[in-house]
């Protein structure tokens, strides 16, 4: 897909471990673990919100566009 | 998942209803066709092996239900003699024996119903037709029923299923409707030239297309059904 989560990318620059900011977040640490795979459909904007406000950043910051071309690469 | 007793007890009630229809179609419907079949090959094997000590060797067949282009008005009185009735058989079941050809033993066994081993093994296909099918909506019922309990309804398999039981609801329509052509056809060619007259047009039941057209219908919806779940689960 060429939507890429770089939530991990985010939480290792605010030293936050996933089960921390998932209960900062209110879902489940599974959820957030099929989130930062890359796994998830779609992504709530109460959830984008959520995530946005506990680790301190935009929301570009955690969803990038990467053209299928690049991806390949 | 909300109203999930609801639902179980939907499922219970279509659950006792599937073996309750199961059990009367056995008792009223299979048993006593079974017993009809019995008793005619009880007769013709009687009758063959009383024609066993003919030179000739003999051969005999069945042609069930054969429908009758126009059929001939039977007056008859009831019992008390103040009813006049009109009766138009419709269909007539014929029990055909003539010289044996040159087949195998086995041929002329299996040539018992029409007359040719064909609708022997197409009477044959549609009945196990139906019956993996009931097999098939038993595994249906109990995998929803189970699926509530987890929570995870419209399971990927009960998907492939339901475009089994409506490929197979087809095909078993299909068979009986070519068994009966091609017995109509066998017993058209006899009664040439008689007072009888047999329609051999291809009768095929369109409801029962429709019906296994419907599940089919209900299949997709399933899979589609099924989709959206696993987006939903998957939306953070």
């Amino acid at each position: 897909m060429a939507i890429i989560i770089n939530i991990d990318v985010m939480m290792a620059k605010r030293k936050i471990s996933l089960g921390a900011l998932a209960e900062r977040v209110n879902i489940t640490p599974a959820n957030l673990s099929i989130l930062k795979t890359g796994k998830a459909k779609a992504i709530r904007f109460s959830t984008l919100e959520a995530i946005c406000r506990e680790l301190d950043c935009q929301p570009s910051d955690i969803i990038e566009y990467r053209a299928e071309e690049e991806l390949d690469k | 998942m909300q109203n999930k007793t609801t639902y179980l007890k939907r499922l219970l009630a279509i659950y006792v209803t599937f073996f309750v229809v199961l059990i009367a179609g056995l008792a009223f419907d299979v048993a006593p066709g079974f017993r009809q079949g019995l008793e005619a090959g009880t007769t013709m094997g009687r009758d063959l092996n009383a024609q066993l000590n003919q030179t000739t060797p003999q051969s005999s067949y069945m042609l069930f239900n054969c429908p009758l282009r126009q059929p001939d008005a039977v007056m008859f009185e009831t019992a008390d003699s103040i009813r006049q009735v009109t009766a138009f058989p419709s269909t007539i079941t014929f029990r055909i024996t003539e010289p044996a050809g040159n087949h195998s033993m086995w041929w002329y066994a299996f040539a018992t119903v029409g007359g040719s081993p064909w609708v022997y093994w197409m009477t044959v296909a549609a009945s196990l037709a139906f019956l993996v099918i009931i097999v098939l909506m038993w595994l249906i019922i109990r995998s929803v029923r189970r699926s509530i309990r987890e929570e995870m309804p419209l399971a990927k398999s009960n998907v492939w299923r339901l475009r089994v039981i409506a490929l197979l609801t087809i095909f078993s329509e299909l068979c009986n409707s070519l068994s009966n052509w091609m017995m109509n056809h066998r017993a058209a060619e006899l009664v040439t030239d008689t007072a009888y007259a047999v329609n051999t047009a291809f009768q095929f039941n369109y409801s029962t297309l429709i019906m296994g057209l419907l599940i089919l219908f209900a299949a997709e919806l399933t899979a589609i059904g099924r989709d959206l779940g696993e987006e939903q689960k998957l939306t953070i």
